[in-house]
Formats: C-alpha cells, structure tokens, sequence
C-alpha cells in the first residue's frame, strides 16, 4: 500500500477502566473500507479517534499524513456520526448550511454546496422541513450530506444504514460506492455484515477493542486455515464426482445435499478449483453450478470471532 | 485473487472560499439564535421585555419631566439642585438594569442554561468537533448565543430611554458617556448571566436540570449575599452575586455607589471577572472530558 490516509500505531484507548480500543495499528488507503465488528467492539471508539473528537490513551492516530487534531485535517475530513438526534429546530438546508460554514465555506458557496448535496442525497423536496419531523432514514441522508458537503477527502460514516428501509439501503450504497469510486477515502462501519460486503471488499475487523483483521475479503478468508473450505459443486452425479475426490489429499470431508448437491470440504481451495473440471470431465459429469457457501464476510467474520473466543462457536 | 478497483478521480478537493477561524463563533452563534427563535418562551419573554421597555419609559419618562421642572424652579431661586439632575440622568442606567433583569434572566434560562446540556445529550460535538471548531470557539460560540437574545432587550431600552432623556431636555455629551456607561452594565450583566448559565449546563446532560440549576444558583447567591450583607454590615459583600455585582459595577460608574469605600468599589467588577471567567472554565474543562462523560 502506497502512504496511507488514515493510520493507526499502536491506538489504544480506555472510558476509565473499561476497553475501547487496544493496540490498534492500521492502515487505510483510498477507496471503501469496511470497519466491522459486534456492538461494543469499539467502532466508534477508532472513528471518534480518527476524528480527533476522542484523545487515544496511548498510540497516535494519522489522517493525511498528520496527527490529529488538526485543523487543517478537519477542513478534508468528513464525518457522520452515529446519533440520530440532533438541531431539531432547524431544517435540513439549514443544518447542512451552518455545519459547511462551520467548515470555513462562505455563505454563498455553502448555501448552494448544501443545496446540491441534499439534493444529491435525494432530500430535494424535503430540505426546508425541521429536523424534527424527519424519519429515520432522512436523519442518516442529511447526516451523509453534512459529512460530504465541504467536498472531503476522508469521509467517515458511522453506521450509515440503520434505520434505512431497502430502497433507501441500495440508495446509501450507491452513494457510498460513488464516494468510493471517486478516490476518496470511505471508513464505513457496520455490524451488519451484508451491507459492508455490497459496498467493499476491503475490511477491517475489529473485536472487544482489538483488531481482528484487516485486508482483502478472499485474503482474509485464505489466512483461515483451522476452518476448512466450502466448496458446493451442483452436478447430475454428485456421487460419481464424490467417488474420485475422495482419494484426493486436499479433501477432507464431503457430504451431500439432495439430490444435485456436493459439499467439499477443502484445506487447499486453489487445488480443489484447479482439480475440479479435469475430475468432472474424467467421470462425465457436467458441473451445473460452482459456490463457495463460506466464500462471503458473515463466514469470514464467523470464523475470526470464533478464533478470538477461543474456536468456541 | 484479489478484486480490483478503478478509480475515476473524479473528486476535487474544495479549493474555494475559506473563511478564517474567528468566524467560526459567529455561525455557531447565528443558527443556534435562529434554533432559539423558534421557542415560543423566547417570543414570550421577548413580549414581556417590551411591556416593560413601555411602563419604564413612562415611568421614567415621568421623573425626568418632574426633576427638570424642579431644577427650572430651582434656578429661578438662584439656587441649583445638582444632585436631583444627577440622580435622574443615573436612572438611564439604573432603570435599564433593573426594567429588564426578568426578560433577561428569563431568555438566558430558556437559551443559555439547556445549550450545552442538549449538545452533550444529543452528541452535537460530534459534528463541531470533526470540523475546524475548537473548544474555544464553540464556547464563545455558545456565550454569544446563550447571551444573545437576553440583550437585546436591554440594549433597546438604553436606546430608547437615551433618546427619551434627549427629548427631555438633556445635554447630548453627558448624555452619550451615561448610555456608554449603561450599554457597558447591561453588557457585563448578560455577560455574567450567560457564562454561569454555560458553566452550569456543561454539568448535566439534561436541559430542565441545568434550568433548575442555573435559576437556583443567581436568585441563591442573590438572596444570600444579601443576607450575608445585611447581618455583617458590610455592603460590598451584597455586591458578590451573580445579579448585583454587574449592578454594582453600573453604580461605580455612575457614581452612585457611595456606599463602597476604596477598595470595596472594586468588590462588583472583580465578582463579574470571577463569575464570567469561573463560569466558562468549568464549561471548558466539561468539554474537554465530554465524550469520557458521555462513557
């Protein structure tokens, strides 16, 4: 990776003597990043140091190559917090206004930036209602608009999708992947896995304060080596395939699904792909359909929180 | 394998307009008093500054017809009355004060003494603090806004009491140092009423506790000091609280305060330095640990 954007060294950070984050060193390029991690694992904890709104107890924490805090960090940082409640008297244009202006934008630029980003966000015939009428899912789009409307380079979004119905979900992670694709740096948290893994197959995971992993998706899942595995195979003869691959020394387990169905247990992934198609084509039987069931960020987080409480599912 | 990405770079960094840094107060204070606005009480309070503003200026009004009348029979004896013109051009200060205490300590109460109570509750330092606000420009921020509205009406009355004054007859020079003197006091009083209101809200997240707490602390120490004052016979100690010391402050300006002897008229300048400086460093040292009380 190239200078990061966002680094950690060795952040720690304890609320008296509980845990919030524990030896955290991480590096964040551009494009989306998923922080993950259970409630309580200390997601807010980093992003709340990353924004230099929290002081680490020990460590340091680096945004464009400077500590924070940092004012000139602030002017290129965007950040949507969590919380949903917040200026109940004033409208969304009005919000979004004070918070650009906050960021040092004149009056004029930031009149028409908000009015833009709200509009961008899809809060185009609602912007001139208070705050306090807005659902749920307005507060999270006027949140991303205030984090975005001073044109960051570092946007930091904090459990951007709760309270979002479907539509208004698949209309965040455009969003979010447009921020993403435009080369900016995205820290999103979740703890829910499926959203991270429809934006990003980047991730960070985090567990009680400490950081789990970090990396690619099918990286992280191929650094899982005391988890065997999945590979199901759709096929007309499941039992002939079953039969040759049961020799095979990367195979450890198989069962089968109905009718159609193999599960392959497997310690060399790459081998099993490899050898698949000539063993199909050895015994006739024509591959239907090829998944790798765990292949996916539930399965990855699955077996690294396993391994964190000791293998204990 | 590794997925791979395509970035379009089509992101530029904001290049325009940058407004310094001492501008930031100025906006946290110009949308938290449109927030206020909006509450009806503030309206109220507003109303009732402005029943008083009218009552005062009659009253007032009526005195100052009154003592010129005295001071012209008074010439025509050959003998001046100095003391009643000084008093009646004293009362520009004193009725200013004192007409629009309520209006004021109702507005600090209902915008002053919630303000950092329902940042903390609602976490809005979030959203100030990610940007380039400091602690000290929020709190100036905040003490603009808490103080805001609570002077106008004061502010107005001075006006208006200065310009009434002036149809009455008075001499426009003298007249222009005794409304100073009197925009001086109500300034130092708003000032004191804000930054303890501030101070107090920064100890509570809940708004109605910080109310409660910020009322019980000015009409406390004025009733004790008071009280203090009276059993000991020494005046200056009355002029310790939050309401009388920018009063006193009034009054030494004036000339009025012959009741302080030398160091003793320091007594109401030194309390509002003390209430004004205590009340914002208990905000600044709250602020600081906000997010450790927020747990």
């Amino acid at each position: 990776m190239s200078a990061p954007v966002v680094e950690c060294v060795g952040l720690s950070k304890w609320y008296g003597p509980v845990l919030g984050l524990r030896e955290v060193h991480l590096r964040i390029g551009p494009g989306i990043t998923g922080l993950l991690g259970p409630n309580g694992a200390g997601k807010s904890t980093l992003l709340k140091c990353m924004t230099g709104e929290l002081s680490p107890s020990r460590g340091e924490v680096r945004v464009l190559g400077r500590a924070v805090p940092d004012p000139d960090v602030y002017r290129r940082l965007g950040y949507a917090p969590e919380i949903e409640v917040f200026f109940e008297e004033l409208t969304a244009r009005e919000f979004v206004t004070a918070l650009a202006r906050a960021a040092g934008m004149g009056p004029d630029e930031a009149a028409s930036k908000s009015e833009a980003v709200l509009k961008k966000v899809g809060l185009e015939s609602a912007m001139d209602r208070r705050l306090a009428t807005y659902s749920k899912g307005m507060r999270q789009r006027t949140k991303l608009a205030q984090a975005i409307v001073h044109d960051p380079e570092v946007v930091l979004l904090d459990e951007p999708m709760t309270g979002l119905d479907p539509l208004a979900r698949a209309q965040m992670v455009e969003l979010i992947q447009e921020l993403g694709k435009q080369g900016r740096t995205v820290v999103v948290s979740s703890h829910i896995l499926e959203e991270v893994e429809q934006m990003t197959r980047e991730i960070v995971v985090l567990y009680h304060g400490q950081l789990l992993a970090q990396g690619e998706l099918h990286a992280i899942r191929a650094l899982i080596d005391r988890h065997p595995h999945h590979v199901a195979v759709e096929c007309a003869a499941p039992r002939a395939l079953a039969e040759a691959l049961a020799a095979q020394p990367y195979v450890a387990a198989l069962r089968f699904s109905g009718d159609r169905w193999l599960q392959i247990e497997t310690r060399d992934p790459d081998a099993c792909y490899g050898a698949l198609p000539r063993i199909a084509k050895e015994k006739g039987v024509t591959i239907a359909s090829l998944t790798s069931p765990d292949d996916n960020l539930a399965a990855v987080f699955r077996y690294l929180t396993m391994g964190a409480r000791g293998g204990q599912a | 394998m590794t997925t791979g990405t395509i970035y379009n770079l089509s992101y530029r960094r904001y290049e325009g307009t940058r407004l310094p840094a001492w501008t930031r107060p100025l906006v946290i204070a110009r949308y938290a008093l449109t927030t206020q606005w909006r509450q009806r009480g503030v309206k109220i309070a507003l109303l009732l500054s402005l029943l008083s503003l009218a009552v005062t200026a009659v009253v007032v009004g009526g005195i100052w017809f009154f003592s010129n009348a005295i001071n012209e029979n008074a010439h025509e004896v050959q003998r001046a009355v100095p003391d009643v013109m000084r008093e009646a051009n004293a009362m520009l200060v004193t009725a200013s004060l004192r007409s629009q205490f309520l209006p004021s300590f109702l507005l600090v109460l209902l915008c002053g003494a919630p303000a950092i109570s329902k940042d903390l509750n609602a976490g809005a330092f979030q959203f100030h603090f990610a940007r380039p606000v400091g602690v000290p420009q929020y709190l100036l921020g905040r003490l603009l806004s808490a103080g805001g509205w609570a002077l106008l009406p004061p502010l107005v009355t001075v006006a208006a009491l200065s310009v009434e004054r002036l149809a009455l007859g008075g001499e426009p020079l003298a007249l222009l140092a005794l409304s100073a003197k009197a925009a001086v006091a109500v300034v130092l009083r708003v000032a004191v009423l804000a930054s303890v209101a501030l101070g107090v809200s920064s100890l509570t997240r809940r708004a109605g506790l910080a109310q409660a707490l910020f009322a019980a602390l000015v009409l406390g120490t004025m009733f004790i000091a008071s009280a203090v004052a009276s059993a000991t016979n020494h005046v200056w100690v009355a002029a310790l609280d939050v309401v009388t010391a920018p009063a006193g402050v009034a009054a030494v300006l004036t000339g009025a305060a012959q009741e302080l002897h030398g160091w003793q008229k320091l007594v109401p300048a030194l309390a509002c330095a003390a209430w004004i400086a205590g009340g914002l460093a208990l905000a600044a040292q709250r602020l600081r640990t906000a997010e450790v009380m927020r747990g």
